[in-house]
């Protein structure tokens, strides 16, 4: 497993400078000019040039990605033209953000969805099946940046349950800090329940046909008891391995969130360092991003092997 | 202040929204009930919540690219001078101030009450240091502001004068209003304090920065013994960058928020439905001296040709402009607003609205080309769609060009576009500034410089009283619109909406340019 994981990792590493470089390429194609943008309003030529010199930016493309990767080897983001922090500090910071939003919306993610599987197999066939399948297919496609409009209007502005945007950290206290998650994390998490519903509840469906399932029936054990104690854990082998990949896809949705409640986090950094041309924090960003895949799809092959013996084998 | 969730609020919001509900039908409260008169018992801790889309980068006066920062600053730092909410420069930390020795020296005479909190004297020598920084500095981004005063001479402690370069300067008292004039303590500036992001106690102003987030907040505690009583009556203010107007809205719904600025007519539009009475909420709008407009770079591709701008001007109808603001969108055809003395009496623009006229001006021209650029996302876009369609409409082949808000200005300026539908012109405190920023200098507008340069420099005179130099910028003006360098459109209306405790909200200069001076600002018990 661990020459596994280690042939992995280093087949990765590629992929950690060649998509930074196709951004730095992205950005040389894109029309304007960074210093225009960094200038501020009403530039001079001159203080555009300025900028030009002072970001290196007259320099050829090749030589501006070879500098950047050298600093980056070096342990070194850069600093960014926005705000002048390090990458570094800017990323950590807002990482705090992304990751609770993250957290908070695979917890109502997993909970919900196995709740509402596992009460659909109980009552499998009836109505209230019907019902759970019809409401995560419903859940699937409600976008969710609408939805986050809708709770952030009802339950922050209408009731006010919740603050209507913002963050604190976890510092400030439980309560605060899950108090500014709960809207924007469960805006975040509906798609991944939704598909953890469906998945667990047709996978409990394929289990509960299962002989050694049929059998414990026979021994006449509870509906209960067999979906609890017998059923559920094999069924969990194929809900466990797709989350890594819902991790990835809650990641990238946390971008749209985290604009609509105005939460400092890795996904607003990101469209602010696009819209202003904030080349540092950008490529710090994307490095950022491709680590996170590439270490969530690694954990989900290893786990897929941990958890299916045939797989290992 | 700020939100505290519990179950009694949620019983009193509940109850509110039945009261909004029941007051529906009522007219919308623009009483203006955060008026400065009706004060009542100011409280002194209180802590106001502000959120606002201004970027924050950091707090260094030499070192910002936007005006939009300016609200965090004025707040930090004093200013040489001010301006009153109907824009008249007023004194700040100069008390008076006076062109000499036939317009070669700009004289300030400063006040001897002020110490900077780090508890360095405000005199002479700091007015002298601050000016030499901006100039000097790595970086600076007053350079241009300053470039008039050739040196600063200390007389004695409240007197400096400004040596200007010849025939120029006049501008000088209203870019004083800005970061031009903010004053850092000369001690910091030796120590090497950290002005940009921990400039602690080098200022001098109503209230002193405790925190600091770039592009999130800004955390301010009231500073005590402020040279002005009527000035920073808050225990502290937090600002909060908040990028999305709907965020804003939803926060001073939801008690998030004390005060904020809407500038989109979608949201002023909302406001005028959810701010009633009984809703706990205010409003005061304000006229926008910007001016939605058509910046024509007369020199680029089509436009050279008079006819082809002419035909621009007669095609595009302000009203249909306005309406696209809901009516928030005041139609007018001049470019400075009724308070500035530039504005020309009796004005009947040239190119009233006429498709016959402008299709006929293209035919003459041989047809026309011509791509509409605009910011995409913005209160630009729509006008731009419509700019577009009344181009075709008059025969000019005119495609839209959307661009990121971040660089439509940069590249306009650069001379990337031929012509730009924005949101942006911005008359300044003196039309000596106006001009040179639009016509002959950033923007260069003026295609043709001949045609306005002579009366630009005669009224740069900083000897001339306003009177005499107003006629001079009128004929500027005049030019300006006759040759097409610029189609006005419409003003459109901002909206500062608080909670109703909040006081002083007609009373927030510079918000008819979308910067707020919140000195005035207080919260009632």
């Amino acid at each position: 497993m661990i020459r596994y994981a280690s042939r992995r990792l280093l087949a990765a590493i590629p992929l950690l400078f060649v998509v930074p470089l196709l951004v730095f390429a992205l950005i040389e194609l894109a029309p304007g000019d960074p210093a225009v943008v960094l200038a501020g309003d009403e530039p001079t030529p001159e203080r555009v040039e300025a900028i030009r010199e002072e970001l290196n930016l007259n320099a050829p493309v090749l030589v501006r990605y070879a500098m950047w990767v050298g600093d980056v080897l070096r342990g070194d983001l850069g600093t960014s033209f926005l705000s002048d922090q390090t990458v570094i500090e800017l990323l950590t910071r807002r990482m705090a953000t992304t990751m609770s939003l993250v957290l908070v919306a695979m917890i109502f993610a997993v909970v919900l969805g196995a709740t509402l599987a596992l009460v659909a197999t109980l009552r499998s066939g009836g109505i209230v099946d019907r019902f759970v399948n019809g409401l995560a297919s419903i859940a699937i496609a409600i976008p969710g940046f609408w939805f986050g409009l809708v709770l952030a209007s009802v339950f922050a502005v209408g009731l006010q349950m919740f603050p209507a945007f913002g963050y604190q950290p976890l510092a400030d206290g439980f309560w605060p800090w899950l108090s500014h998650l709960v809207l924007p994390g469960i805006a975040l998490g509906l798609l991944p329940a939704a598909e953890v519903t469906l998945q667990l509840r047709s996978a409990l469906g394929q289990v509960m046909k299962s002989d050694y399932v049929l059998n414990a029936e026979a021994k006449g054990l509870s509906r209960s008891s067999v979906v609890f104690k017998h059923s559920l854990k094999n069924a969990c082998i194929p809900v466990v391995t797709v989350l890594g990949f819902r991790v990835a896809e809650v990641l990238a949705g946390s971008v749209t969130i985290e604009m609509i409640y105005n939460m400092p986090g890795l996904g607003r950094t990101a469209i602010e360092a696009v819209q202003g041309r904030d080349i540092p924090v950008l490529l710090g960003f994307v490095l950022f991003s491709t680590t996170v895949v590439v270490l969530v799809n690694l954990i989900v092959d290893i786990s897929y092997g941990y958890f299916n013996p045939k797989v290992r084998s | 202040m700020g939100v505290t969730i519990t179950a009694r609020k949620r019983v009193v919001a509940l109850i509110s929204i039945g009261a909004l509900a029941l007051a529906g039908c009522s007219s919308p409260d623009n009483s203006g009930s955060g008026s400065s008169a009706a004060q009542g018992e100011i409280d002194t801790s209180a802590v106001l919540k502000f959120a606002s889309a201004g970027p924050l980068r950091d707090l260094d006066p030499a070192l910002q690219t936007s005006y939009g920062a300016w609200g965090y600053l004025f707040l930090v730092w004093d200013r040489l001078t001010m301006l009153d909410k109907d824009d008249k420069i007023v004194p700040g930390l100069a008390k008076e101030w006076n062109f000499v020795e036939d317009g070669s020296v700009l004289e300030l005479k400063l006040r001897d009450d002020v110490k900077f909190h780090d508890g360095t004297p405000f005199d002479a020598e700091a007015v002298k240091v601050n000016i030499e920084r901006g100039k000097t500095l790595e970086g600076s981004t007053l350079k241009s502001d300053l470039a008039d005063i050739e040196s600063v001479e200390v007389v004695d402690a409240t007197t400096a004068r400004l040596k200007l370069v010849k025939g120029k300067g006049v501008q000088l008292p209203a870019s004083f209003t800005g970061t031009a004039g903010m004053m850092v303590s000369p001690k910091a500036i030796k120590d090497g304090a950290d002005i940009k992001n921990n400039p602690g106690t080098a200022g001098s102003g109503p209230y002193i920065a405790t925190q600091l987030v770039p592009q999130e907040k800004l955390v301010l505690k009231r500073a005590d013994n402020y040279w002005d009583p009527n000035v920073g009556r808050l225990g502290g203010i937090e600002l909060q960058r908040v990028p999305d107007a709907a965020a804003r809205l939803n926060g001073l719904q939801s008690g998030q928020v004390d005060l904020a600025p809407l500038s989109s007519a979608g949201e002023i539009a909302t406001v005028e439905k959810i701010v009633t009475p009984g809703s706990g909420l205010q409003q005061h709008q304000v006229k926008f001296k910007n001016v939605v407009g058509i910046y024509l770079r007369a020199n680029k591709g089509d436009l050279v040709k008079p006819e082809v701008r002419q035909a621009i001007a007669h095609a595009v109808d302000p009203e249909a402009i306005s309406a696209l603001f809901s009516g928030y969108c005041t139609p007018t055809r001049q470019v400075v607003p009724e308070t500035d003395p530039s504005r020309i009496p009796s004005y009947t623009y040239p190119y009233e609205f006429s498709v016959d006229k402008a299709k006929a001006l293209v035919q003459q021209a041989g047809g026309a080309k011509v791509s509409v650029t605009f910011a995409a996302g913005t209160n630009a876009e729509q006008p731009a769609n419509v700019v577009q369609a009344s181009l075709r409409a008059a025969g000019v082949d005119a495609t839209l060009n959307p661009v990121p808000n971040t660089e439509n200005e940069p590249r306009f300026i650069a001379g990337d576009f031929e012509l730009m539908v924005g949101t942006s012109w911005s008359p300044k405190a003196d039309p000596a500034a106006t001009v040179n920023t639009y016509m002959l200098n950033t923007y260069k507008l003026a295609a043709d410089p001949s045609l306005i340069a002579g009366k630009a420099a005669e009224a740069a005179n900083p000897t001339l009283p306003m009177d005499k130099r107003a006629p001079l910028y009128q004929d500027i003006w005049k030019t300006t619109l006759e040759q097409a360098w610029f189609v006005p459109l419409c003003n459109q209306t901002n909206a500062n909406v608080s909670k109703a405790n909040i006081v002083g909200t007609d009373n927030i200069p510079m918000s008819n340019i979308g910067i707020w001076d919140l000195r005035h600002i207080a919260v009632k018990k």
